[in-house]
Order: C-alpha cells, then sequence, then structure tokens
C-alpha cells in the first residue's frame, strides 16, 4: 500500500463556540476518490477546505505527502498550494466577473512565477481536454453557459498540474442531461493527469459514480467511513441508511422504502448529550442518550461511531 | 375522467430581451384534472417556472404576449380583469415557492402571516377562530408546540420547518389548486424525504389538485399520477405518471429517463448525458425543437413543428417518427 496523500488527524475546526469540524480523522490514498457527504451544517465544506489551506485547524493535523501543513515554510508552504487545487461549487460566482477566461486561466501561472509563454501550450490542451473552444478565452465568465462555467473552473483548478483536487459540489445545480458529461469528465481527468480527488457532495448519486470510499459527516464529526460500495449496500450508522434511504430515485413502481427520519437537525450551537444523531435516531436509547459513541473500527475495514451499528 | 379543474389550451408566452423576442412557452396544452397530482417536468430553459406563473398571472412586465386559454369553470382566466385575477391568488390558487426565507414576510410573525392569509376566503372569521385553524394545519404538517410557534417570526425556523409553514399556509387558504415550484430544491436529502412524504399525505386527504414543478424525476414519480414534460417551452409528452416512465415515447423524455443514475452503478462507470444545448428560444429553428440534440433525427423533422399526438387514451407525445 502506498503512503497516504493526506492524512487529517483528529482535526478540529471551531468558530466561536460551534466546532464545525470535531476530531475528524481521514486519510487519503494517492489516485484514489474520497466521497465526502453530509447535510448543509455538516462541517463537510469545512473539512474540504482544511485540505487546501483555506482554514487552519484549532487542535490536531493535516498533513500533505507526510508533512504536517503547520509546519511548512514558505517555498514548501508554495509547492503545496500548486499540488492541492479546489473546483468551487458555484463556478460564475468564484471567477472574476472582469477577467476574460484567459485571463483567468493564466493567472494561476502568474502567481506561482511560471514563464507563461512555455506554460501556454499546455493550457490550451487543457481547454481542449475538458471540452471548450479556444474562442472562450475571449469571453467573461457570465458569458458561457452552466456547464462551460464548470469546464472553466476544472481547467483553471489543473493548470498548475495538482495532485490533489477538492471539488465542492461540482454538480449541484446542473441539469441532469448535462451533469453526466461533467462527471465523466472528471473521472477521465483524474485517469489522464493521476489526480487524488475529495468530492463534496449532497447527492449521493453522483459521489457513488465517482468515489472509492465514502465519508459520512453529521454535525462535524465522521460517523462513517469506508469502501463505497459496501456502505451503499450494507450502511452501518443509521444515519447513512436514512440518507440512502432518503435519495430520490426514479421509481414509477413506488417500490422504494421510506424509513423516514423524524426531527429535525438539532442547531450545532446546543449538541444534545451522547450520541449527536440521537434526537432523530430510530434506535437511539438511554445510553445513546448519554454517553457519545467512539469511533470503531469495524470487521470489514470501516469506521463508525455508532453504539448500535446496523452490521 | 370528469371534466378537469382547469384545461390550459395553446398558452404562448413571450418576452422581450436585449436579445429579442424569446419564446418561452409555445402553445402549450395540458389538462389538471380534479384531485390530481399533475408533474412538469423541464431543464432549465424549459418554460416551466413560466407556466405557474402564467396561472397566478405573475408575470413580468416585459411581456410581449400573452395568447391562449386557461379555462376555470368555463371562464377564460386570461380574458378577466387584473383585480379578478388577484382574488383568485389565495382563495382558488395557492402557491408554494422554492425559497420559504424570501416567501414570507421576515417582519411579521408566522401566526400573524398564518391568520392574514385566510382572510381572502373567511372575511367575517374572528381571529381567534382564524388562529386555532393555524394552530391545527401547523400541528398536521408535523410542527410540534404550535402555539407557541405562532408567535415566533421566520428566521426562528430551520429550513426545514419553513417549508413546513409555507405548506401549511397554502393548504390553509383550501384553494382548489396547489402550485409547488421546486418545494425541496432548497433542502437536505432527509429532510426532502420528510417533505414529500408530508406532501403526499395531505395530499390523499386533502384531495385539492397539485401542480408540482420540479425537475428531479424521482421526486415526480414519487409524488405524482401525471406527467407533463416540457422542452425549450413546448409540451413534447404528458401521460399517467408510472405508464410514462416505464414507456416513453418521444426521444427527449427517454434520454432523460437515461440521464438517472441507476442503484447499480459503480466507481467510474460512464454515466448518460443528452449532447447539444438546448435552443435558443430568441431564435428558434425551425422544426421540431428537439431535433438538434435527437439520436432519431431525419430530415423532415427539421421541416414541420410536429403536433402533439394521441397514443392511446392518456398519452400523448410531440414527434413524428412514433
Amino acid at each position: 500500500m502506498q503512503p497516504d496523500l493526506v492524512q487529517i488527524q483528529d482535526a478540529t475546526v471551531a468558530f466561536g463556540r460551534v466546532k464545525a469540524v470535531d476530531a475528524a480523522s481521514l486519510a487519503i490514498q494517492p489516485g484514489e476518490t474520497v466521497g465526502l457527504i453530509g447535510e448543509s451544517g455538516s462541517g463537510k465544506s469545512t473539512l474540504a477546505r482544511l485540505l487546501v489551506d483555506l482554514v487552519r485547524p484549532s487542535a490536531g493535523q493535516v498533513r500533505f505527502d507526510g508533512r504536517d501543513l503547520a509546519t511548512l515554510d514558505g517555498p514548501a508552504r508554495r509547492a503545496y498550494r500548486r499540488d492541492a487545487q479546489m473546483i468551487f461549487q458555484d463556478p460564475v460566482a468564484s471567477l472574476s466577473p472582469r477577467m476574460t477566461i484567459g485571463r483567468l486561466l493564466a493567472e494561476p501561472l502568474q502567481i506561482h512565477g511560471l514563464d507563461r509563454a512555455q506554460a501556454w501550450p499546455g493550457v490550451l490542451e487543457l481547454l481542449r481536454r475538458v471540452g471548450l473552444p479556444e474562442t472562450v478565452l475571449g469571453k467573461y465568465p457570465h458569458q458561457v453557459s452552466g456547464g462551460q462555467a464548470r469546464r472553466v473552473g476544472i481547467a483553471r483548478a489543473l493548470v498548475l498540474r495538482p495532485r490533489l483536487v477538492v471539488a465542492d459540489e461540482p454538480t449541484a445545480g446542473l441539469d441532469v442531461s448535462v451533469q453526466g458529461d461533467l462527471v465523466n469528465l472528471m473521472t477521465e481527468l483524474q485517469r489522464d493527469f493521476g489526480l487524488t480527488y475529495l468530492l463534496v457532495s449532497h447527492n449521493l448519486n453522483v459521489v457513488r459514480a465517482m468515489a472509492d470510499r465514502f465519508a459520512v459527516m453529521y454535525l462535524g464529526q465522521l460517523i462513517e467511513v469506508g469502501p463505497a460500495q459496501t456502505i451503499f449496500t450494507a450502511p452501518a450508522h443509521p444515519y447513512t441508511q436514512a440518507l440512502i434511504a432518503a435519495t430520490p430515485r426514479l421509481d414509477p413502481d413506488r417500490t422504494q422504502s421510506h424509513t423516514l427520519l423524524a426531527g429535525e437537525i438539532p442547531n450545532p450551537n446546543d449538541l444534545p448529550p451522547g450520541c449527536r444523531f440521537q434526537t432523530r435516531c430510530p434506535l437511539a436509547d438511554a445510553h445513546c442518550r448519554a454517553v457519545e459513541p467512539p469511533e470503531t473500527l469495524l470487521g470489514d475495514g470501516r469506521t463508525v461511531r455508532c453504539h448500535k451499528p446496523l452490521v | 375522467m370528469s371534466e378537469p379543474l382547469l384545461k390550459i389550451r395553446d398558452l404562448s408566452v413571450h418576452f422581450r430581451t436585449s436579445h429579442g423576442i424569446a419564446q418561452v412557452l409555445r402553445n402549450v396544452s395540458l389538462d389538471l384534472g380534479r384531485g390530481r397530482a399533475v408533474g412538469v417536468v423541464g431543464e432549465s430553459g424549459s418554460g416551466k417556472s413560466t407556466l405557474a406563473a402564467s396561472l397566478l398571472r405573475l408575470l413580468p412586465a416585459n411581456l410581449a404576449l400573452l395568447d391562449g386559454t386557461i379555462e376555470l369553470d368555463g371562464r377564460n382566466l386570461l380574458d378577466l380583469p387584473a383585480a379578478e385575477t388577484m382574488a383568485l391568488r389565495g382563495t382558488r390558487f395557492a402557491m408554494i415557492f422554492q425559497d420559504p426565507m424570501t416567501a414570507l414576510n421576515p417582519v411579521f410573525t408566522i401566526g400573524n402571516q398564518l391568520v392574514e392569509l385566510q382572510r381572502a376566503k373567511r372575511p367575517t372569521a374572528s381571529k381567534a377562530e382564524l388562529r386555532e385553524r393555524a394552530v391545527q394545519m401547523l400541528a398536521r404538517v408535523g410542527i410540534a408546540d404550535p402555539i407557541r410557534r405562532l408567535e415566533q417570526y421566520p428566521h426562528e425556523f430551520s429550513g426545514g420547518m419553513r417549508q413546513r409553514v409555507m405548506i401549511a399556509a397554502a393548504l390553509l387558504t383550501d384553494a382548489d389548486l396547489l402550485i409547488a415550484d421546486e418545494p425541496t430544491t432548497a433542502l437536505d436529502p432527509t429532510i426532502e424525504a420528510q417533505i414529500v412524504a408530508l406532501m403526499r399525505t395531505l395530499h390523499d386527504e386533502i384531495g385539492g389538485t397539485l401542480l408540482l414543478i420540479s425537475h428531479s424525476l424521482g421526486l415526480i414519480s414519487q409524488l405524482c399520477d401525471d406527467v407533463v414534460v416540457l422542452y425549450a417551452g413546448t409540451v413534447v409528452e404528458t401521460g399517467p405518471m408510472a405508464e410514462l416512465f416505464r414507456n416513453p415515447l418521444h426521444p427527449y423524455t427517454r434520454a432523460l429517463i437515461a440521464c438517472e443514475i441507476a442503484d447499480d452503478v459503480t466507481r467510474g462507470d460512464k454515466l448518460a448525458s443528452i449532447p447539444g444545448e438546448v435552443p435558443d428560444v430568441t431564435r428558434l429553428p425551425p422544426g421540431c425543437i428537439f431535433a438538434n440534440r435527437c439520436p432519431d433525427v431525419v430530415p423532415a423533422c427539421r421541416e414541420a413543428v410536429p403536433e402533439l399526438r394521441a397514443f392511446g387514451p392518456d398519452r400523448r407525445a410531440a414527434c413524428s417518427r412514433i
């Protein structure tokens, strides 16, 4: 087994009293895709931002290629920032409206002091690889379609030839007729450029088409981490099970079973005692309401935070 | 089938834009059967929200053409004066919006808003009576402690709770037609599933007509009896839900169903998509609107717009090749 590209060890990110990420540990292998799933407010975007140095842990560590990010000096940090790139959720909002797409693609080269003339043929090749015509180079982000803007966001993330790409909801808001194209493109780019992906999404179907492993977050904690196929066919945490059951699917015969959760997601300012999921869990008992479940390693290699795992 | 609640015939809606006239809806004809849940499927630019806005007459000022008929109780709504169409909102028609935060007024309590919206239909009822109805409706949509909740403002509710309040508000009007435009897109999946189940239960119990607008085939299959497929401003297929999804007739419907990510998809599987882009409705091509993306296209498709033809008693599709 190769050494991990990314290791998050007991990382906590606190915003005031709220721990957006609470003692999370996750390792990512080179070339792997980890799908990070969770509902809004679960901390998945904050965890993703830890990997690209947009937030720093208030406790714990994030290691990239074996080195603790907190200890990186100037040049090493610059090199790491080239190696770890992010594809943002809303490409039009994340791209400057005052720059042409050509300038947007050249900007990372400039920031990292690369020779533009030398790097430009590679940029044009990348443009072709993501399926954009060269005519977009003179346009502004708002002048291209939603699907094309996503492709610009992907190309911009790849200009510096990173090793890790963090994609935050890469297909959110896209029509289903173009969603498949984008997923296929990301899969091909991963193969061709040897990329490692952390894919953040609340769309379980898209994550399933891309991820080797799932990491499920609930209120700041990773509550289940393991092989995607295993988790999808037999979830261990009752929350994961509810999330899978809740994913709407085309079902003309209405055979889909609905294990509905009762109740709402608790306020992160006012977490319940014991297990964080106890307010909505159909299996919760007195023990769950009093004692927070530790992270437990199951026989099949996944970790789960539950007193009563389903497998 | 009994006489439908609403009959839409040849509805066309055009807007003036900086690029020319956008023909957002063209000759849309459909029936909303009494007590039926009708799902309108459409991707961006299909005109699905304009359809809802036309029923409510909430069309923007750059309207260039509003043509056709929308018949309710034998009257064409498009002929009614503005004041009368306004009077239909909140009495005959109610709407559940996509974003409950912007649809609820932030400076009034929930109780205040739930009482006032009943006034149109119950002008002489006492405030206490209307409050009591509001309390009961909040309890029905699953809001705990409704009497205390009435005193709160929208920001004190979570997203799922606000959407429940919106549903309660719409139901309190006792409207004949409930229009829901992407009612769950802003919600997380487990909360979305709760709201979908709630809407289905309430629809079954109350028996009004529901028009659900959504891009999610999954949601429509779970909630609706009939389906209307819109593409770039025109109806390409209609039919009963199970039949239409099991045996789609129009190539666009077939392609859209193929884009759904199946349960057995795993990492690296190639996903389906529909090549090409939705045509620009300011510069419509002649012939079939789907021709430039259709796998079955022949030269004749680009010459004349295909009629919506009947295939069996309840099915219709607009494709000359079926």
